[in-house]
C-alpha cells in the first residue's frame, strides 16, 4: 500500500460541487479567496451543471460570491456582509435581493461561526448571547430561544455543515497539508466542519518540507480531501505575503456589474463572465487576459 | 492650524480611548484602525488593538483593511475562533458605521427603504452585531452627515444602539453601555442620560450649530452652549501623520 496523492485537477475540484450543495468559501472580502475555483464552477453553472447553492463564507464575503450571485448559481444565502469594502457595494448581490431574486437568511458573524463550532463538535445547536435587541431575531426564522430548567433563556444557533468548503492559501503538500503564509480567518473553522474540503494553493511544497516544520501547517491534512496548485488562484483577490488584491480589475468588474444593474448596459455584466470565464481555456488564459506576467508582476506584495 | 476632518474624527474617538483596554478596530474603514493606533502611541501604551493581526505595528494604513500590508508588524494573527469567543465574551470597545444611524444610536447596515424581503436598497448587511451587545461600549462614526444617513428611526436594527431609548436598551436584556457618541464630519453627538436621545456635544471648528441641524434626519437635543471640538494639538497631528498614516489616508 502506498499513501495516496490528494493532487487534483481544478476540474476535478469543481466536479465535486452538486446541485442544491451548501458551499462555504474561505478567507474573507478580498483577502485569501479561491478565487479560480469558483469561476471553474460558474464555467459549469453557465453549461447548467450546477445550480441552487446554498452559500456560506467567512463572515465577509466580495468578488465570489457577488460573481456566484450574478452568474445565478445561488439559490440562498447565509452572507452575513457582502461588499468590495472601500470600492463600494456588491452589484449583483444588491440587484439580486432588491428583485427577491435569491433567499436570504440574515445572519451574522455569531450565527455562522457559532454554526460551525455546532457542526465540528457534533452538537446540534451552539449557545450564542449576543443577539438581542437586534432586529435580526425578527427575520432569521433558524435561530431559536432555548429555556432551561431553571428558566434561563439562552439562543442557539444551528450547525452548519457545508457539503463543500473551498479555501486558498498558500502553500501546501500532496497529502493536504496546508500552510497559511498570512491570516487563517475561519478557514480552519470551514476545514472542520466541512464535509468535503477543497484548498487551492499558489505554491505546492514538498512532504519533507512540511515534516520538517510542523508547526508552520495551518491545517493538517487529514482534514483536506483535494489539494489543488493554482499560482494566483486568489486573483483578483489577494493571496496574503504573495500578491495583493487586483483594484483595478475589481473597479472594472464593479463597473461593468454596476452597468448591468442599472440596465444602463444589461450586457456589461455577460461581458465580464465571456471575457474572464467562458471564453479564458484555462487558468492561464486567464492571467494572461488579465494583464499576464506583467500584471502579476505589479501585484506581488512589498515588504 | 490646518488638519483635515478626518483627522479630527480619529483625535476625538483615540482621545476616548483608556490606557489598559482592549478594543477591535473592525474589518472595515482606516478611522478605526488609526484610532486605535494613535490611542495607543499618545496616552494608551498598554492598550490592544485587535483586527486581523494584534497589535499591528504600522506607519501606513491601506484601505483595505485586511490588505496583508497592514498586517506586515504584528504581535500575532487573530482567527475567527478569536472573534467569536469575543463576540460572546466582550471586550471594551469597538466602532459601527452604518447606511443609517438614528436617534437612539442604533444602526442599520442591513437595507433602506421598501421592507426587509423586497429592499429598495439592500446594503451590505452587518458581519457582526455581537459586539454592540457584548463590548462594554461602542463608538458611532459616519463619513457623511446628512438627513439620508441620520434618521428618526432606522429601517433596520444591525446593532443595538438604545432601541427605542429610555430603559429599552436594559429592558432587552442588555447590560452593557452601548453607544458613547458620534462623530461625524460637522460634529460630535452624545446621548442625553435619561431620553438616550442623541444631543450636540460639540461643532468643529467651521461648522454652525444650524448646519449640524439642517443635516440631521431628527430634532437633535440642542444644549444652549455648544463648544468647539478641540482641534487637534501640534503632537496629536505630528503623531498621527508621522507614526500612524504617513500615507495621508485621512488627508485624502
Amino acid at each position: 500500500m502506498y499513501r495516496k496523492s490528494k493532487l487534483i485537477s481544478l476540474e476535478e475540484a469543481a466536479s465535486w460541487v452538486r446541485r442544491g450543495d451548501r458551499l462555504a468559501i474561505g478567507g474573507m472580502l478580498f483577502y485569501n479567496r479561491p478565487s479560480a475555483f469558483i469561476r471553474q464552477l460558474i464555467k459549469r453553472g453557465l453549461r447548467g451543471e450546477v445550480a441552487d447553492l446554498i452559500l456560506y463564507s467567512s463572515p465577509l464575503s466580495s468578488y465570489d460570491a457577488d460573481l456566484l450571485i450574478g452568474a445565478g448559481l445561488v439559490k440562498t444565502s447565509y452572507l452575513c456582509h457582502v461588499s468590495f469594502e472601500y470600492l463600494g457595494f456588491a452589484p449583483n448581490y444588491r440587484k439580486a435581493v432588491e428583485k427577491g431574486e435569491i433567499e436570504i437568511v440574515e445572519c451574522d458573524e455569531a450565527f455562522v461561526i457559532g454554526g460551525y463550532k455546532a457542526a465540528i463538535e457534533g452538537l446540534p445547536y451552539h449557545p450564542i448571547s449576543s443577539w438581542k435587541g437586534t432586529e435580526l431575531l425578527k427575520v432569521n426564522k433558524e435561530i431559536k430561544w432555548f429555556t432551561s430548567q431553571d428558566g434561563e433563556r439562552i439562543l442557539m444557533v444551528p450547525a452548519i455543515s457545508p457539503d463543500v468548503g473551498v479555501i486558498h492559501a498558500q502553500e501546501g503538500d500532496e497529502y493536504g497539508n496546508i500552510r497559511h503564509l498570512g491570516a487563517c480567518y475561519a478557514d480552519q473553522l470551514i476545514a472542520k466542519a466541512s464535509k468535503k474540503v477543497i484548498v487551492t494553493v499558489d505554491r505546492l511544497i514538498s512532504h519533507s518540507s512540511v515534516m520538517n516544520d510542523p508547526k508552520a501547517t495551518t491545517i493538517p491534512g487529514y482534514l483536506v480531501d483535494g489539494l489543488v496548485e493554482v499560482p494566483y488562484g486568489a486573483h483578483p483577490a489577494s493571496s496574503h505575503t504573495m500578491y495583493i488584491h487586483d483594484e483595478e480589475h475589481l473597479k472594472e468588474y464593479i463597473k461593468k456589474a454596476e452597468m448591468s444593474r442599472k440596465g444602463a448596459d444589461p450586457a456589461a455584466f455577460s461581458d465580464y463572465l465571456r471575457q474572464y470565464i467562458i471564453e479564458p481555456s484555462s487558468h492561464w488564459d486567464y492571467l494572461e487576459r488579465i494583464g499576464g506576467v506583467k500584471r502579476l508582476a505589479e501585484l506581488r506584495e512589498q515588504d | 492650524m490646518d488638519y483635515t476632518r478626518k483627522e479630527l474624527m480619529t483625535v476625538v474617538l483615540a482621545r476616548d480611548i483608556k490606557d489598559g483596554e482592549i478594543g477591535l478596530a473592525g474589518a472595515i474603514g482606516g478611522i478605526p484602525l488609526a484610532a486605535s493606533l494613535l490611542a495607543q502611541k499618545l496616552h494608551a501604551p498598554n492598550s490592544v488593538i485587535l483586527g486581523g493581526v494584534l497589535n499591528p505595528k504600522i506607519h501606513q494604513i491601506y484601505p483595505g483593511g485586511n490588505d496583508h500590508r497592514n498586517f506586515q508588524k504584528a504581535e500575532a494573527y487573530t482567527t475567527f475562533y478569536d472573534v467569536f469567543e469575543l463576540a460572546e465574551k466582550g471586550l471594551d470597545f469597538f466602532f459601527y458605521s452604518g447606511l443609517q444611524i438614528d436617534q437612539y444610536g442604533n444602526v442599520n447596515l442591513t437595507y433602506v427603504g421598501g421592507s426587509w424581503e423586497r429592499p429598495l436598497l439592500r446594503g451590505p448587511g452587518l458581519a457582526n452585531s455581537s459586539f454592540a451587545v457584548s463590548f462594554k461600549r461602542f463608538y458611532l462614526w459616519a463619513e457623511m452627515h446628512t438627513k439620508r444617513n441620520f434618521v428618526e428611526r432606522v429601517d433596520f436594527i444591525s446593532a443595538a444602539g438604545f432601541l427605542e431609548g429610555g430603559d429599552s436598551r436594559l429592558k432587552a436584556g442588555i447590560i452593557t453601555e452601548g453607544p458613547r457618541f458620534c462623530v461625524t464630519p460637522l460634529a460630535v453627538m452624545d446621548f442625553e442620560e435619561k431620553s438616550k436621545r442623541m444631543r450636540l456635544k460639540s461643532i468643529h471648528e467651521g461648522v454652525s450649530v444650524e448646519e449640524v441641524i439642517e443635516n440631521t434626519g431628527f430634532s437633535l437635543i440642542i444644549p444652549s452652549h455648544v463648544p468647539i471640538t478641540l482641534p487637534p494639538s501640534d503632537e496629536e497631528i505630528r503623531v498621527l501623520r508621522e507614526e500612524v498614516d504617513t500615507a495621508g489616508l485621512l488627508r485624502r
